[in-house]
Formats: C-alpha cells, sequence, structure tokens
C-alpha cells in the first residue's frame, strides 16, 4: 500500500518545498499552525470550561481541581481529533520493505552506534525469526555487506 | 493475617479500579505520573477507602500506566509519560524499521517481568536498609548530588554534563525563588518541561526564518509499516485468544537482561528513574553485538525498569523509612504520605502518620503483588491484542500536526493547571533551557531530572548543614 500524504494537493506540495522537519516527522507550516492554536484553545477551553461546569454541578472543592485536569486532558484529546480531520498525515506509508528507501538507511543507523551493526547469527533464535516474519532478513544481509566492504575499503586504504 | 484478609475485598476493588483507569490514562500521550497518579490517589484517600486499598489502588495504577504508557510512546513518537521519555530514541529506530508493534509487545512485556521481581527485590532491600534509616536520611541531600553527578557524567556529555547541571540547577533554584515569592510550589510543571523540551526547542526553532529553511522537505517523510509480527502464530497459537505470554515475547537472553536490571534499579531508590531507565539501558545494551537483537534487548530493559524503579521507589522508603526519601516518593507517590487529613508526614515535628504506619511489611509485600496481578491482568492484554491495529492506524489516519497539536495543549493544560501562568512561564522556560541542553548539550533527560531533585533535595539540606 502506497499513500499519497493530501490527495490532489500533495504534488503541488512537493515542489514548493512545503513540508518542515519538526520534532521527528514532517508536517505542513499552516496546518502545524492552525494544530497549535487549537492545542491552546482547547486545553484552555477543557480546563476552565471543564472548571466552571463541575463547580455548577456542585462537585466538593477538593473534587474540583481534579476534574478539571481530567475536563482538560480531553480538551487536548479533542484537540488532536479536530487537528487530525483538518490534516491528513504528511507521511508516504509503505507495507513493502522493499518500497522503503528509508529501510536502508535505518538499519545502517543502527551499525552507527559504537558496538556496530553486526551479523544476524549473533542474534537469538526469535529475533531473526521476528526479522524473517517482518521480511527484513535481506535487508539486514545487505547492509552487513555494506559494512564489511567499507571495513575491507579502509583496510585497502590503510594498506595503500 | 485477620486484618489482610479483611482488606482483601476492598483492596481487589481498588486495585481492579486502579488498573482500569490508568490503562486507559497511560494511552494518552503526555499524562506526567505526578500530573495522573498523585491527584486520583489523594481522591481515594480523601473519600475515605481503607490504607490497603489505597496502597493497591496506587500500584495497580503505576504498574499498569508503565505498560499503557507505551502505546503512544512506541506508536506515535511522543512520550507516553514522564518515565517514557529515555525510550523514545529506541522507538524512533524500531518504527523506523516498521516494527512500532513488535517494540510495543516487548516493552510491556519486559514490564510483566520487571514488576514480579522488583517487588520481591524491593521489600528484601528495604529491609536490610531499615536498620540504616537515619544514617541514609543525614546523608540523602549528598547521596542524591553525588548521584547526578555520576548521571551526567554516563551521559555523552561527559564533562559538559557535568558542568551543565550547575547552570540548570541555578535555572531551577531562580524560578522556584520567583514562583515562591508569590507563594506558589511548583513540581510538575518542571517534570513537563523537562519532558517536553524536546519539542518546545522545535516549535521555537520553526519560528526562526533561517531555521525553517533548513528544516524544509520537499517531500513528505517515508514510513515502512511491516506486517504483524507474532513468530509464535505459525507454532499455531491463536493470537487474541490466549492470554498472551511475556515468555514467548522475549528470548532467554532478553527476559534474563530485564531480571538482572530490574533487581539493580530496585536497590538505586535515591537516583531519578528517568536516570536509572537510560543507565539500564546502556548497561544492558553494551553486552550485545548484533543491532536489532541490541534495540529490542534494550526497550525491554528499559521499560522494565521504568516499573522497577517507580515500584522500589515507593516500597523502600515506605517499609525502611516511613518518609519520602525517593524521587518518586516525593512525588507521584506524596499523597502516600501526605494526605491531610488523613495521612500527614513532618518528621521536624515528630509527626509521622502515614500509609506506613497503618501496614506492616509483610502487607506491603501481598497488596503490591496484587496490584501487579490486577495491572498484568488488564494492562498487559488490551495492549498485546491491539499493537498492530492501532500502530496501522496511528501512522495512516493521524498527522504529526495533530499529535503537536494534543501535545501543546497538554502543555498548557498542565501548567496552568497547576501554577496558572506562573506554570506557564516555567514550563516554556524549563523546555527551552532543557530542550536546548538535551540537543547541543548531548545530556539526556535523566541528567536533568536529577539535576530537579538536586534543587530541591540536596541545596536545601546542604544549605541547613552549613547552617
Amino acid at each position: 500500500m502506497t499513500r499519497g500524504p493530501a490527495g490532489d494537493a500533495a504534488p503541488a506540495a512537493e515542489q514548493q518545498g512545503e513540508f518542515l522537519h519538526v520534532w521527528g516527522d514532517t508536517v505542513r507550516g499552516n496546518k502545524l499552525l492552525i494544530g497549535v492554536l487549537v492545542g491552546i484553545v482547547c486545553g484552555i477551553v477543557g480546563l476552565y470550561g471543564g472548571r466552571a461546569v463541575v463547580t455548577a454541578l456542585g462537585v466538593e472543592e477538593q473534587l474540583v481541581d481534579v476534574w478539571s485536569l481530567i475536563t482538560g486532558i480531553l480538551g487536548c484529546l479533542a484537540a488532536g481529533v479536530i487537528t487530525a480531520r483538518v490534516s491528513s498525515p504528511a507521511r508516504i506509508i509503505s507495507e513493502d520493505a522493499e518500497d522503503s528507501g528509508a529501510l536502508a538507511a535505518a538499519i545502517d543507523e543502527l551499525g552507527e552506534d559504537t558496538r556496530g551493526l553486526g551479523v544476524l547469527e549473533d542474534a537469538t533464535d526469535l529475533s531473526r525469526a521476528e526479522l524473517e516474519a517482518a521480511g527484513l532478513t535481506e535487508a539486514f544481509r545487505e547492509a552487513e555487506a555494506r559494512v564489511a566492504a567499507r571495513a575491507e575499503s579502509r583496510r585497502d586504504g590503510g594498506d595503500a | 493475617m485477620e486484618l489482610l484478609l479483611q482488606d482483601l475485598p476492598i483492596a481487589v476493588l481498588m486495585g481492579v479500579i486502579g488498573a482500569i483507569v490508568f490503562t486507559l490514562i497511560g494511552v494518552v500521550s503526555g499524562t506526567d505520573e505526578t500530573a495522573t497518579i498523585a491527584p486520583l490517589t489523594l481522591v481515594v484517600i480523601l473519600i475515605g477507602v481503607p490504607p490497603a486499598g489505597v496502597f493497591t489502588f496506587f500500584m495497580a495504577a503505576a504498574i499498569s500506566k508503565h505498560m499503557t504508557h507505551a502505546v503512544p510512546t512506541m506508536l506515535l513518537g511522543i512520550p507516553g509519560d514522564t518515565l517514557a521519555v529515555p525510550i523514545l530514541e529506541d522507538a524512533a529506530k524500531m518504527r523506523a524499521l516498521g516494527l512500532p508493534h513488535l517494540a510495543l509487545r516487548k516493552a510491556i512485556s519486559g514490564a510483566v517481568i520487571s514488576a514480579f521481581i522488583a517487588i520481591p527485590a524491593a521489600v528484601l532491600f528495604a529491609w536490610i536498609l531499615s536498620p540504616f534509616g537515619d544514617l541514609i536520611t543525614s546523608f540523602a541531600p549528598w547521596i542524591f548530588l553525588v548521584a547526578a553527578a555520576g548521571i551526567a557524567y554516563s551521559s555523552a556529555a561527559k564533562w559538559a554534563g557535568v558542568i551543565a547541571l550547575v547552570p540548570f540547577v541555578a535555572v531551577i533554584l531562580g524560578l522556584q525563588a520567583w514562583t515562591g515569592s508569590f507563594e506558589v510550589s511548583l513540581s510538575i510543571s518542571y517534570f513537563l518541561g523537562i519532558a517536553i523540551g524536546p519539542m518546545i526547542v522545535a516549535l521555537f526553532m520553526v519560528l526562526v526564518p533561517q531555521n525553517r529553511k533548513e528544516m524544509r522537505r520537499s517531500q513528505p517523510s517515508h514510513v515502512y509499516l511491516a506486517p504483524d509480527v507474532r513468530p509464535s502464530r505459525t507454532e499455531g497459537e491463536k493470537a487474541g485468544r490466549t492470554f498472551p505470554n511475556p515468555f514467548k515475547v522475549l528470548d532467554r537472553r532478553q527476559v534474563t537482561a530485564t531480571a538482572a536490571t530490574s533487581v539493580v534499579s530496585s536497590a538505586t531508590f535515591v537516583f531519578s528513574p528517568v536516570a536509572v531507565t537510560v543507565l539500564m539501558g546502556e548497561i544492558v545494551g553494551a553486552r550485545i553485538k548484533q543491532g536489532y537483537q541490541r534495540l529490542t534487548s534494550v526497550i525491554t530493559a528499559k521499560n522494565g525498569t521504568t516499573e522497577s524503579t517507580y515500584i522500589a521507589e515507593t516500597l523502600i522508603p515506605l517499609i525502611a523509612f516511613g518518609l519520602p526519601l525517593s524521587p518518586v516518593a516525593a512525588g507521584p507517590a506524596a499523597p502516600l504520605f501526605n494526605a491531610p487529613p488523613v495521612f500527614e508526614t513532618n518528621p521536624d515535628g515528630g509527626t509521622i502518620n502515614n500509609i506506613s504506619t497503618h501496614l506492616t511489611t509483610f502487607d506491603f509485600f501481598i497488596f503490591a503483588l496484587l496490584g501487579a496481578v490486577c495491572a498484568v491482568a488488564i494492562a498487559y492484554p488490551f495492549a498485546m491484542r491491539y499493537a498492530h491495529v492501532a500502530a496501522k492506524f496511528v501512522v495512516t489516519k493521524v498527522s504529526h500536526e495533530a499529535i503537536i497539536a494534543a501535545f501543546v495543549g497538554l502543555v498548557v493544560v498542565v501548567s496552568l493547571w497547576e501554577g496558572g501562568l506562573m506554570g506557564l512561564m516555567v514550563v516554556t522556560a524549563v523546555g527551552l533551557v532543557g530542550g536546548m541542553l538535551i540537543r547541543l548539550v548531548k545530556v539526556h533527560a535523566g541528567v536533568l531530572f536529577m539535576g530537579y531533585y538536586v534543587a530541591v533535595l540536596s541545596v536545601p539540606g546542604i544549605l541547613a548543614a552549613f547552617g
């Protein structure tokens, strides 16, 4: 499955470079602004509106604070739902490992750890079975080969 | 024993209620433990529930929350609560591999194993420490200080992390003095500021025109979602119909690592739980060669540690000292020590009437286990069964803008709720300073949490010691 980010508007947005990489994912600037404003407004309405309603219902004074927090959090959830309605995810989603260009980079990133990527033979049977079931074994083998090739070329460079 | 049996029905009822409520709250991103567990525990105490019921409620709540907090952390990439912050980076790597649902199953299975190991371990450590209660109490400010420096040095920042603690502690002390001049005392706003610092920094950065140019992308992000990976299915298990088994989700090495880190982290009750979680992840990861094996093992051990630190940091101060001598006891578990007019703890005034004066060590052990059983029976199958369905829903239907909207709302709500406009200013200031330290100096959130405890626990104690 491959999904476009925002229907017909998506290609035009991509050409203009309208996506922004914020806090680990891509967003559209105008939709982000709307989301932030909706979050603030819904949160405040949930907190203070909820407090007013709970007080009007005659709830004990000690519990009004707790209930207003709960209604405030419900306001935040409402903000998430409203923003999700007005902004479709700016993601290209794939359920085929080979479709995703980012997969190789993600595996290479594991190898950037000081302990390296290692080889699948060092993993347990369960881990290997999980990778096999997810269709990732081949991608890990290819990444191991890239690591080995880089090590080889460094050795050759050193010898020279 | 008679009293224990008499309290059992109310304890079971409160354990089930705590587990159901916090299984659901845990799923909501950013619901800080102190902001949720403490007030609801306070309500339970004030409505007259007996101590056994209160304690079982608290344990079931904390254990359930630290299972389902993995849902938003693994699937959305935003922390379910403060303790989920150290798992974020590992969660992002699993999402990049298309395996967020598997990360979720590993994390909560680690939590199950850890909960049942940490309870007896914490009771044992509390029993060992009981005779040294007075000595430990007098050294507590120094212990927090040394622990903070040690945790800072163990971060990627090394000495820069230790030095960065000084201005950060000064900022906290300054903000406390400022709010204190208006007789406003805050704590949750600091936790929240540290936890969401990176998001606050990102939102500030996007406001700067030059940064915005660098943040521009011509294409949306590419997300790979792997099929529902459950190797045990092929061995005849009918998914969703039987109670999930953590020993099938984790391999023997992961179970051993989780068990070992649970025992070790149960003893470090004066450390920030976030810092201990990071540390345990580092220790487990250092021993594993293969990248995927390392990543899943670290996630399992880290989420297990979120359980064990909370359990130990609640049980040890209650059993060994009867005083709130740990970050958890001073935060989310505070109502177990102070909930006037029911409980009051004031060692200087000679008043110690808290939950520790109503329950024996054996009671604590039994009701903690009961809380764990309630939490595991309700939260574990819930999160396990819906992991992949939820992951698919999130990546296909929930935009990142919506996640940020909910999170911005949460920051506003919790800070205004705690301290009005002053709370909002504190969360913004701490978030901005803390987020920049995380981003630029490469300290982790655990270092900053220790910095907070140094400011509130060590500095006053050390100043008092020097007159």
